[in-house]
């Protein structure tokens, strides 16, 4: 029996020329938002009303003075423009500056916390992912049925449910069998690799799982939208007339072509992977970089702050070129 | 081949479900080698985070808390002016009154093993004056007034005074005590250092050593086999800084931690029940309107009428606010200097009555009538105030507070538009541009004042105008007896002058005290010696919370 191929819906490949403008045009606007998105984080927290000393000085010791010593020991008696500049040049020179709570270098506690963070965040986006890329197909393939029904309801439900609610209900439930605060047991002596191992597990599920269960809906409800969308399309039709198998044409043709949204998505999930999430790590005690914006912003610790969002958004500009590229492979037409 | 196929399958099937129930099982235990009341180990929890161990560039009072354990300290506070002797033995001052020279007790060694003695101390203190105007401004008030400090042999330290000062002892025992070996290199120079270190793996001589510290997670410690003093019973102390009260509340709940502080007031309930004790005592925080009281706020000029300001003292409905807003875990507010430190505070200042019909009379005498829609006209303009809140230090019980408040003001006419904020927007909204404090009005704020009174009523001087000051009041006669009070090295005579600055502030009432909030700290039975301090289970003025702690039999 002679087997039928169906052509890939893909025209004439674009010239490498119009990949090279494409790539390079994208990279400008990334250089750009980079540059853009260094200036906001300087001259954000700073329109804010309030001073960066004023919670720090109002203590036991506090006086006017004391305000004056702080403001001058972090450099912000200077003009506002003069601290630009010294951030840019700090900055060039791979220095986010010290943190105001601790004095630290902001470098070092970064690097702890996004190294903190991306495991827990990795974990749960991995879990989001998978979940939500299969109820979403199969929502889409079994469209208009109950099952397509529950599936959209209870995406919907999570995905419009506050996550700070879905933390605290986690925490209600399990908080007897699963810790639910910090990374570790901070009060085990324990060395040997085996305990350590399960102690962390433990402590991973229930922020990873409030991740997974805040953003799995999103991957629901967009791969059976994606997913409907390309079953509708003509060539889906013509392999159903042409006796195609109904798994293969789902994942032959199907999925494939319904990719573009959801590795959007999914690059747009890598700014969650390493800048984390506030509200999460605050629940769960989480020591990442979430926890870190959320203690800094109540600190007004702006080189902190400073430093966690220049990795998130450097992060999520950076992984949403790697999407346009990706993208790009997989629909080359995009270019044009 | 078949059979093999399954025989594979089943195996492989087999696997995973040994898998999964290990993982299962390992999930569900309890993590091993967890510590607990019955080794001895105090686990603390609390909401009040800690970023750094370095004394001299912290300014949070769960760091401060921890470094009273590490570090050796002269004495530690009691009630009042209670002193207990801690690496001082003893102490005594010449008649000049300028010259105080401690006993130190012998034996302490640091966890080096160098000895600790009266030069850590006078290093200590040297280093502070040296660099008191930078690196070491946070840690400056314990050494105020003070000249010189000298180690006349190894348990002998001489405090020189410039002028007589009060409760020497009492602020030279808030002196973190650092090892001169360590310390020495990082203050040369412009002392820059000082600051910068790192100090994450001190090296301790108070009666605990740090095992491990994690910025903002956890801090902790064990028993110091060299320690001067008495040593303690417990086996180890943690601290946990947890993100939000709700796990904080869980873990207490579910045996992970022993030591709760703060208790949120609606977990109370839920905590009694699993019975556990929760401890409800009388705190040192109180909370109150600010009133503007600086010249340079012309916009209002009536809210520096003392009518208006008794009006308004008299519209507040104190105990509804302790009752309603803070669930009965406060008590009606009177003066800045609270009941519980005892001597200081003045026993004929009584929290205003709540009289709205008092109130009114007050400002139709002031001629302040009411409009068409009831709210007063003063100076042409309705008396319509913005207060301020700093909703993240206030919480929802001060903001209830504020609520009440604003429906009581109603009823006199006078109507109040809260706007939140943080502290520093809060904080900065008062004082104004160049700290003129010409566009605030009224405030809703508080304080955690000290044992000792010197703190709390430094806070009102002129010269913390444009710092601790929110109130912009400035009175020569107030900052005259402050400073008499200040120098008074005799408690007796003290006693006077300090009662008397607080009749002042009644009479003048740039604060309207509220309430006195009531400390809530819960913890397990297994555990006994619990200390209900004023300040608090974390006293970063006493180590007395912690070494008094030990598992109940």
């Amino acid at each position: 029996m002679r087997r039928w191929r169906l052509p890939p819906p893909s025209p004439k490949p674009p010239s490498s020329m119009t990949r090279f403008s494409y790539l390079a045009r994208k990279i400008g606007i990334v250089a750009f938002g980079i540059f853009a998105t260094i200036t906001l984080n300087f001259f954000l927290f700073r329109v804010l009303p309030g001073d960066a000393v004023a919670s720090m000085a109002r203590v036991p010791g506090g006086s006017a003075e004391l305000k004056a010593t702080l403001l001058a020991e972090f450099g912000l008696d200077k003009p506002l423009m003069a601290q630009y500049g010294d951030y840019l040049y700090q900055l060039m020179r791979g220095n986010l500056g010290v943190s105001y709570s601790s004095l630290r270098p902001v470098t070092e506690d970064v690097i702890k916390a996004v190294g903190n963070t991306v495991p827990m965040t990795l974990l749960g986006i991995t879990i989001a992912v998978l979940v939500g890329i299969s109820t979403g197909v199969l929502a889409a393939y079994k469209h208009g049925t109950a099952t397509d029904t529950v599936i959209t309801n209870v995406a919907t439900i999570v995905y419009s449910a506050p996550t700070q609610w879905i933390a605290i209900m986690l925490v209600l439930a399990f908080s007897a069998y699963l810790p639910a605060s910090g990374a570790s047991d901070p009060f085990s002596f324990e060395t040997e690799f085996w305990p350590l191992f399960v102690d962390r597990l433990r402590h991973i599920v229930l922020p990873s799982l409030t991740l997974a269960t805040a953003c799995f809906g999103q991957y629901t409800l967009v791969t059976r939208s994606s997913v409907l969308a390309t079953l509708g399309e003509d060539y889906v039709g013509a392999a159903k007339a042409m006796g195609f198998p109904a798994g293969r044409i789902l994942f032959s043709y199907a999925i494939p072509n319904a990719l573009i949204p959801i590795v959007t998505l999914i690059a747009l999930s890598m700014g969650t992977i390493m800048g984390g999430s506030v509200v999460i790590e605050t629940v769960f005690s989480w020591p990442g970089i979430g926890r870190a914006m959320y203690e800094a912003i109540t600190d007004r610790n702006y080189p902190l702050l400073q430093g966690a969002l220049l990795v998130i958004t450097v992060s999520v500009i950076v992984f949403n070129l790697l999407a346009d590229i990706i993208n790009m492979k997989i629909d080359p037409r995009i270019v044009e | 081949m078949a059979a093999d196929r399954n025989r594979r399958t089943r195996h492989s099937r087999a696997s995973r479900a040994l898998a999964l129930t290990v993982l299962g099982t390992a999930l569900a235990l309890p993590s091993m080698a967890m510590a607990d009341a019955s080794n001895g180990v105090l686990r603390v929890g609390t909401s009040f985070t800690c970023s750094s161990l370095n004394p001299y560039s912290t300014t949070q009072s769960s760091c401060l808390t921890a470094l009273r354990l590490l570090y050796p300290s002269l004495g530690q506070a009691g009630i009042g002016s209670e002193m207990t002797p801690d690496l001082a033995e003893s102490w005594s001052v010449d008649e000049t009154g300028l010259i105080w020279t401690f006993k130190l007790k012998s034996g302490g060694q640091w966890s080096d093993g160098q000895p600790v003695t009266a030069k850590d101390a006078a290093f200590t203190i040297t280093m502070l004056l040296a660099h008191a105007d930078g690196p070491t401004a946070r840690r400056a008030r314990a050494i105020a007034n003070v000249d010189t400090a000298v180690a006349s042999d190894d348990q002998t330290l001489v405090v020189t005074f410039k002028q007589p000062t009060a409760n020497a002892v009492g602020r030279l025992a808030q002196l973190i005590i650092v090892p001169e070996h360590i310390w020495a290199p990082l203050a040369e120079g412009d002392g820059a250092a000082l600051s910068s270190f790192a100090n994450d793996q001190p090296v301790a001589g108070g009666a605990f050593t740090l095992a491990r510290f994690e910025p903002d997670q956890a801090i902790i410690m064990q028993p110091n086999p060299n320690y001067y003093g008495t040593p303690t019973a417990l086996k180890g102390v943690g601290i946990q800084f947890f993100g939000d009260s709700t796990a904080m509340v869980s873990a207490l709940l579910n045996d992970q931690i022993d030591v709760l502080t703060p208790l949120p007031v609606t977990s109370v309930d839920a905590v009694t029940k699993a019975g556990l004790n929760v401890a409800n005592f009388p705190g040192l925080r109180f909370h109150n309107l600010i009133l503007n009281s600086s010249e340079n706020q012309t916009a209002f000029p009536e809210i520096r009428d003392p009518k208006v300001r008794e009006a308004f003292a008299h519209a507040i409905d104190r105990a509804k606010i302790a009752d309603v807003a803070y669930l009965g875990y406060a008590v009606p507010g009177d003066a800045m200097v609270p009941k519980v430190t005892g001597e200081w505070s003045n026993p004929a200042i009584v929290p205003e009555t709540f009289d709205l019909e008092r109130a009114n009379a007050l400002l139709d005498e002031a001629g302040y009538a009411k409009g068409a829609d009831g709210v007063r006209v003063a100076n042409g303009h309705p008396m319509r105030y913005k207060v301020l809140i700093p909703a993240n230090v206030e919480g929802a019980e001060g903001l209830r507070a504020l609520d009440i408040v604003t429906a009581d003001f109603k009823q006199i006419g006078v109507e109040l538009v809260p706007e939140q904020g943080d502290s520093s927007t809060v904080s900065d909204a008062i004082v104004g541009p160049d700290n003129t404090y010409a566009s605030s009005t009224i405030a809703q704020w508080g304080w955690i004042p000290q044992m000792d009174p010197d703190f709390i009523l430094s806070v009102l001087l002129c010269k913390q105008v444009g710092g601790l000051n929110e109130s912009g009041y400035c009175n020569p006669e107030y900052d005259e007896l402050y400073d008499a009070q200040a120098s008074e090295i005799d408690p007796a005579k003290r006693q006077p002058i300090v009662w008397k600055m607080q009749e002042i502030t009644q009479r003048d009432r740039p604060y309207i005290v509220t309430v006195q909030q009531n400390n809530i700290e819960a913890y397990s039975p297994k555990w006994t010696g619990f200390v209900e301090d004023p300040i608090g289970f974390l006293n970063y003025t006493s180590n007395r919370t912690f070494v008094n702690l030990r598992p109940a039999e």
